[in-house]
């Protein structure tokens, strides 16, 4: 007999929306998480009286979340609270300028003007037709299965109008940016989104060139940092029974005549259940839980295929003083050939890049109870990646010497003074990442994104290989990012309550 | 007569292909041989 209904392996934003799903329509479901804190990349850790994000720094596209909420029958109001946060960038450009993105259109225009008028028209009609776009879509593409080729169908029969999208999937990030803007540096404060979906602009999506518009519906910061979202999630799903085990750690998926039907841990026990669900990257899932002589050769050529997503090392920085900064998020940002070349030059040959490409969160400027009183925290992510196994070296040793270079860059571009204020400062590594993401390589948005390895191509959230098995998070349609992987959880669970309800 | 044609237009198309690639910018070529890695494991990849 069956310990639960429902196993969930991993606490990500999907694994916790399909578990609290699950949950509250009757399944017994418990979810086993490896670490110490719930959220995956969307989480928060203290240390000395300041609290930091581990990766996730906002929340974009509110929809998926308010419709997890929706389906629990709650009001996300009461159990997160976002802060909304304007303006949505700083840019700083190499060259030394300055100007910021608020979040309305109508103001963003008038900065537009003033640096390039050239691309004022071009806005206009970049913002009218994704706005339209993004309205349409939101639900046909963002919370609707899109795993095989009559779901495709039927999604289309119902939001006909997408078609006239269709184009977008095909094109690049870039070939989109540069059909609207002839400014360079326009064009980089809307391509460098690219990276955010782990690709370069020569290789992302053209539908990620629309990344940058959803932003202008609003960006929040969840009080009490990022882990508020899935800690959300998690109480108003405790009415239902949603059961979490931290620092329980999955060793493989029971397999038995090509079902899942239960999972092994660390320690040896074996936990029975009616069907499993995996929200860890799709690789980790199949070939270390599945594990290879569990399934068929097709399946095993498809996993090895993807490419996992890129890694990007974060620092984590206290201060005692305010920092000189405009906005929750300030980039420094290059060309899109700038942006190319970093991913051809340095990533793919295994060299660190020494680049000025970088975003500087700064959560204390929406909720101040992350720092001691008149402190502050930064979570500066070097917004290019960096190779997993650098040149001849590795991130353990390396450490201290990538701290010092990244603030280096920081004192050069953003925060001169910043050295003398800081009070307390960590590091996380592709290799931290690695360890506590349990992401292979320390990718940090599940699996390289580009238009070979969305929707129908990406890892299905009902798997054909193994009955039973589901996946959800980064690694299952549509990718890595809070909205994305909140929107898999709702995808995952419909197909659970289609199969087992 | 009809193969000759047939091989006629076959190597105009190759020789068009070749063309517009090697006229084609530098990121496109990579954008390009990029996607001729990824498509042959598309098969695969729309089961999994």
């Amino acid at each position: 007999m069956a310990d639960y209904d429902a196993i969930v392996i991993g606490a990500g934003l999907g694994g916790i929306s399909t578990g609290a799903l699950c949950a509250k329509n009757g399944f017994k479901t418990v979810i086993l998480e490896q670490s110490d804190l719930i959220g995956g990349c969307c989480s928060t850790y203290e240390r000395d009286g300041y609290k930091f994000d581990i990766g996730a720094s906002i929340v974009e596209i509110t929809q998926p979340m308010e419709r997890v909420f929706e389906l629990l029958g709650k009001r996300r109001e009461d159990y997160i609270d976002l802060v909304p946060c304007d303006p949505i960038y700083s840019f700083i450009t190499e060259d030394g300028r300055k100007f910021s993105y608020p979040t309305d259109i109508d103001e963003t225009t008038k900065v537009i003007e003033q640096i390039a008028p050239e691309d004022v028209e071009g806005w206009k009609a970049f913002s009218d037709m994704g706005m339209e776009m993004i309205e349409k879509m939101m639900d046909a593409v963002m919370l609707s299965p899109l795993n095989s080729i009559p779901e495709a169908l039927a999604m289309v029969a119902k939001n006909p109008r997408v078609v006239k999208y269709a184009p977008l999937f095909l094109r690049t990030h870039q070939a989109v940016v540069r059909k609207y803007y002839k400014n360079p540096v326009i064009q980089g404060s809307v391509a460098f989104q690219s990276y955010f979906a782990g690709a370069p602009p020569e290789l992302g999506s053209g539908i990620f060139g629309f990344i940058a518009l959803s932003e202008h519906l609003g960006i929040f910061y969840p009080k009490g940092g990022m882990i508020s979202i899935p800690q959300g999630i998690i109480n108003a799903a405790s009415d239902f029974g949603l059961e979490v085990r931290t620092n329980t750690k999955v060793e493989n998926i029971i397999v038995e005549g090509g079902k899942a039907v239960g999972v092994r841990l660390e320690d040896g026990t074996e936990m029975r259940s009616r069907f499993v669900v995996s929200n860890l990257n799709a690789k980790v899932t199949y070939l270390k839980l599945v594990r290879p002589e569990n399934l068929p050769k097709w399946a095993l050529k498809a996993i090895s295929s993807y490419e996992v997503s890129m890694p990007c090392p974060m620092i984590y920085v206290g201060l005692d003083a305010r920092p000189d900064l405009d906005a929750h998020h300030t980039v420094v940002t290059g060309s899109i050939d700038a942006m190319n070349d970093v991913w051809n030059n340095y990533y793919k040959k295994g060299v660190i890049p020494r680049t000025a490409m970088s975003l500087i969160c700064w959560p204390t400027e929406a909720d101040p109870s992350l720092a001691p009183e008149g402190h502050h925290v930064l979570n500066f992510l070097c917004n290019a990646p960096a190779p997993y196994a650098p040149l001849g070296d590795n991130w353990d040793r390396i450490k201290d010497w990538y701290r010092e270079a990244a603030l280096d860059e920081l004192e050069k571009y953003v925060l001169p003074d910043v050295r003398d204020h800081i009070t307390i400062m960590d590091v996380s590594t592709p290799l931290d990442f690695e360890r506590r993401l349990l992401s292979p390589q320390g990718g940090i948005y599940g699996l390289f994104s580009d238009m070979t390895t969305l929707a129908l191509f990406r890892p299905h959230a009902r798997s054909r290989a193994i009955k039973n098995l589901y996946l959800t998070g980064s690694s299952t349609h549509l990718g890595g990012g809070v909205p994305t992987t909140l929107a898999s959880g709702v995808i995952t669970s419909s197909y659970i309550l289609k199969d087992h309800g | 007569m009809k193969k000759k044609i047939r091989a006629a237009l076959g190597l105009a198309l190759i020789a068009g292909a070749a063309a517009a690639y090697f006229s084609a910018s530098e990121s496109t070529r990579r954008y390009i041989k990029h996607l001729g890695r990824q498509v042959p494991y598309l098969p695969y990849r729309y089961l999994i």
